[in-house]
């Protein structure tokens, strides 16, 4: 039974022609306007270039000012470290009495 | 006949030149002319939104959805195209890897392949024959569900899109011969499948 369930399975290329003929389908009409229009919520190529356009230096802007914080944290620290160890001695008093 | 039957022409079936007429298009694109993406969206938007309706959940909605990511990521990487290589295998391999990270977040959902019935190629044929045609499809497209992903590419872009094994090679960053061999033991594996399908229904 198992040798007849092979037998009667196409062979590979029949396979091939099988996928070959597996039916197409017609993309929505309105699909290159989606492309480029975009929808609601998800702009197409039109919104891109139109925020390209209309920020292009906002977005380094953006990007340095997320580092600039922790660097000045790190720099205020650092100085604080240094200027407490560069600070003289305090002066000797012997022990009371 | 086919193209007549399905108004749909794939990679393979552009005329001679098309390639040096995209090269032609992307570089005017490239330099502002933002009306020529649109030509590029719809030579190849029917193609790539068969190819996301096969391989994501094969809803049209959700075909239609991948469509725009893959030609927005498309926009936003051409200036990263490099006009050695055929513009169409550029374009299915960034095709492949959004529905393949759309995969990955929707491991949940619905198996793919399972969604609407695609339209009858033989509508006007002898609704016996377009009952059996439809059933032989069914049956392929279960098997096809449970094959690796990356034979499924493979077996699709081979003989859906019609694509040469040099091209499924460039496409799929793999050698000729790798190819190749993912053809081959796709169709093997998805004989393998059919035939334990048919062992179940017995």
């Amino acid at each position: 039974m198992e040798s007849n369930i092979q037998a009667n399975t196409p062979e590979p290329q029949e396979l091939a022609h099988l996928l070959r003929e597996l039916p197409r389908q017609t993309p929505p009409a309105e699909l290159t306007d989606r492309i480029m229009a975009g929808l609601p919520g998800r702009p197409g190529i039109i919104g891109l270039v139109q925020y390209n356009l209309l920020r292009p230096r906002q977005l380094p802007a953006a990007a340095s000012a997320s580092l600039l914080l922790p660097a000045a944290l790190f720099q205020l620290l650092l100085a604080a470290f240094l200027y407490h160890f560069s600070l003289p001695p305090p002066p000797f008093c012997p022990p009371p009495g | 006949m086919k193209r007549e039957i399905n108004q749909y022409s794939s990679p393979a079936d552009q005329q001679p030149g098309s390639s040096e007429r995209e090269q032609a298009l992307v570089a005017r694109v490239l330099a502002g002319e933002r009306e020529c993406f649109a030509e590029l969206v719809a030579s190849h938007q029917s193609p790539i939104y068969n190819l996301a309706l096969r391989l994501s959940g094969g809803s049209s909605e959700q075909a239609a959805d991948l469509c725009q990511e893959i030609f927005t990521r498309c926009w936003l990487k051409l200036p990263s195209y490099d006009p050695s290589r055929p513009f169409f295998t550029w374009l299915y391999t960034l095709a492949l890897n959004v529905i393949r990270n759309h995969q990955a977040q929707n491991r949940r959902r619905p198996s793919p392949l399972a969604g609407e019935q695609p339209e009858t190629a033989a509508s006007n044929a002898d609704p016996t024959v377009a009952l059996q045609h439809q059933q032989r499809h069914e049956i392929l497209l279960t098997a096809l569900r449970h094959l690796p992903h990356d034979q499924r590419e493979a077996l699709l872009l081979r003989y859906l899109q019609e694509f040469s094994f040099a091209d499924l090679a460039a496409t799929l960053e793999i050698s000729k011969s790798a190819a190749k061999m993912r053809v081959r033991r796709g169709l093997d594996n998805l004989r393998q499948i059919m035939a334990r399908q048919k062992n179940c229904d017995l």
